[in-house]
């Protein structure tokens, strides 16, 4: 016979997470943005700096420059810039029908998943706008590798203002030590700048071994569109340990209304 | 000037993803930590609604026989229930499967449609006319629904504002594969927390044309279903709402289900949604926004319901946008933060529903381990946002040429049951 009966699923609740303690967690992200904001200078040539090493390492010069950044506060940005490799005609021109190909081909086989079709598609499409642009107006290209370098920085710098105020967010109605979740975004934030040098050097290295042809791809496929990818991956380890601590708790949860 | 307007536009997206992702953030919030709002199965009645259950049927030989034994289980007086199995011009062996469940039980009574337009709508219509409950719920054939279900949900009927109810529809095949646990965790974040939010803060939660049910007469006097809606379930919420009947949700009321498989079937399944969606969203959203029944509230919800398929769209455009103004070599500074803002807040939106709102929805549940599978969740960006505007520029062609839809049948996985 039971001794107990937990609450349906339909309408269990957690108590309230204290008011105080949501305002302390966002105050907390505040300041954290504060510092990022304040000492970004400093990070940011931590983070080029990293970047460099690692490159040197794989035997690829790049140079540390500095460029001027909106918004104002930032000032000058430390960027690496290095030789790209030009693609030739005939380069641009086989990429193009590489890509063509798979655009046409790729959605038919029937039995690759869905989503790998149209993740490739849309690499393809991306490369194909890419090379039809080095063949016919090359000229024009609008980026060398420091533009590019500038644009990735940007995002990365956003990144990390961003990332504490979605996790802020997310973590805000967990029933846990503000330190904790403190400890959360740090730790998100420390992933982050390590992902995000070890992305930037393969990129620098594949712009500067390889060709410049697949900038827009690395920009659109494989930059932003990934970071989110390990932030909801450490949420979810987060939240299973809140899940499996709740499941030792039972009296944590409240029916209905608040007490 | 144009490439002003291209960056105008960026911004424009970044706002609509931010308005989305604020939106999930108030619902998750209510739903964990805020007051509940009970559903009507505490009241005890003896003086049940006549009833008719519908279940339209598309060669659903698979899946028949369990989805109405199923409903034959369920605790309702026998005196009070018919269930109507439609036969929808299946050319398999549902008809005959059909016709000895109903020698084995007076309740089933089959109606085989020959003639007239196949799909939803058309199949409900007609049952209409046939069907004798002052209530009609209605399930789709592979669903199999708990014993309490039909009680439950005819119960809200006792409340007379209510026009039409939605019980919580959660996968049975969650362990086939990877797909299927994807799908268990958006659905778990679509219905205990969306929709149980919804309800809680009185805006309006959907009619999703299974698990759920409405008046018969309000149907009929409202002209039935519109046989072009792809969403007649989205549609009748919102025809509804508009004249003042409250659309209410039962996350108590649980139904079990059987979700795609295969991402090709899955592809086609959310891109059929899209475009019936999307379809009423351009017939309905003048009524809403012009209802004298709704409260602003309800009209900004309803809004934000309507749009929800349209939103995927406005980010694929938003991508063709930005790809464009990187060519131009106009994607510069604010522009790349931009990119980046609106990719975070759609995948704080995602797939209808935001990372930290399934995150949510799984610590009620009370799953551990599988929330882990979070991340994976980003497979479906792309394939949603292609599969999404594709339903929606086929909604656009439906409206300009006003031309009839095929209904698309979802393929089904279960193993044929031999009796």
């Amino acid at each position: 016979m039971k001794n107990r009966i937990f609450y349906h699923r339909a309408y269990k609740r957690l108590e309230g997470v204290n008011g105080w303690a949501s305002a302390r967690l966002f105050a907390l992200v505040a300041v954290l943005d504060a510092l990022i904001a304040y000492f970004h200078r400093p990070l940011l040539d931590a983070f080029v700096g990293a970047v460099g090493r690692i490159l040197a390492w794989c035997g690829v010069g790049a140079e540390v420059v500095y460029w001027p950044f909106l918004p104002v506060w930032v000032k000058q940005m430390p960027v690496l810039d290095a030789a790209g490799v030009f693609p030739s005609r005939l380069f641009a021109l086989v990429t193009f029908v590489v890509c063509l190909l798979l655009v046409v081909v790729v959605p038919r086989v029937r039995r690759l998943p869905r989503v790998i079709v149209v993740y490739a598609v849309f690499l393809s499409l991306l490369n194909l706008a890419s090379s039809a642009f080095f063949i016919t107006v090359p000229h024009r290209f609008p980026y060398d590798v420091a533009d590019f370098s500038l644009l990735y920085m940007g995002t990365q710098l956003g990144m990390w203002l961003l990332l504490p105020v979605v996790m802020g967010m997310a973590l805000s109605t967990l029933q846990a030590p503000t330190l904790e979740k403190l400890g959360v975004i740090l730790a998100s934030l420390a992933y982050a700048a390590l992902f995000g040098a070890v992305r930037y050097a393969s990129f620098i290295y594949l712009l500067r071994e390889i060709t410049v042809l697949n900038m827009a791809a690395m920009f659109f496929a494989l930059g932003p569109l990934v970071d989110f990818v390990y932030l909801v991956a450490i949420y979810s380890l987060y939240v299973n340990l809140v899940a499996l601590r709740l499941r030792r708790t039972p009296e944590s949860w409240r029916w209905l209304f608040s007490s | 000037m144009v490439v002003l307007v291209l960056k105008i536009y960026v911004v424009l997206v970044v706002l609509v993803m931010s308005v989305y992702a604020a939106r999930h953030y108030r619902f998750t919030r209510n739903r964990l930590v805020g007051d509940q709002r009970l559903f009507y199965h505490d009241i005890v009645d003896s003086d049940l609604p006549r009833l008719s259950v519908l279940v339209p049927m598309y060669n659903e030989e698979r899946v028949a026989r369990q989805a109405i034994e199923a409903l034959l289980r369920c605790e309702y007086p026998r005196d009070r229930l018919e269930i109507i199995p439609i036969d929808d011009h299946c050319d398999d062996g549902t008809p005959q499967l059909l016709d000895a469940l109903a020698a084995a039980d007076p309740l089933v009574k089959p109606l085989h449609r020959r003639d007239g337009p196949r799909g939803k709508p058309a199949a409900l219509n007609e049952a209409l006319t046939v069907a004798v409950g002052d209530i009609v719920l209605v399930f789709d054939a592979d669903y199999l629904p708990s014993r309490g279900a039909l009680r439950d949900l005819a119960l809200s009927f006792k409340d007379p504002e209510v026009g039409a109810v939605m019980g919580r529809v959660v996968p049975v095949n969650t362990r086939s594969n990877l797909l299927t646990r994807l799908l268990d965790l958006e659905r778990s974040g679509g219905y205990q927390v969306d929709q149980q939010a919804r309800h809680n803060l009185r805006l309006m939660p959907q009619y999703g044309g299974t698990v759920g049910g409405f008046r018969r007469e309000l149907v009929l006097a409202l002209g039935g279903f519109d046989p072009r809606a792809l969403a007649e379930d989205t549609d009748l919420t919102f025809r509804l709402c508009a004249r003042g009947w409250k659309v209410v949700y039962a996350n108590r009321v649980e139904c079990y289900e059987e979700v795609p498989e295969t991402w090709q079937v899955r592809a086609r399944q959310i891109r059929r949604w899209s475009r019936g969606h999307n379809f009423t969203m351009f017939k309905q959203l003048g009524p809403l926004l012009r209802s004298k029944y709704l409260n602003r509230a309800e009209k900004a919800d309803g809004f934000l319901l309507l749009h929800i398929y349209t939103v995927p769209v406005i980010l694929f455009t938003g991508i063709i946008d930005s790809v464009i103004l990187f060519f131009l070599g106009e994607m510069q500074i604010f522009d790349s933060l931009l990119v980046f803002l609106f990719v975070a807040t759609y995948n704080s939106f995602g797939n209808f529903a935001p990372f930290y709102q399934i995150g949510t929805a799984t610590l009620l549940d009370g799953v551990t381990h599988r929330v882990r599978l979070l991340p994976f969740l980003m497979f479906y960006f792309l394939l949603n946002i292609w599969t999404i505007s594709s339903g929606f520029f086929l909604a656009v062609f439906d409206r300009l040429r006003d031309r009839p839809v095929e209904w698309e049948k979802t393929d089904r996985f279960r193993k044929v049951v031999a009796k």
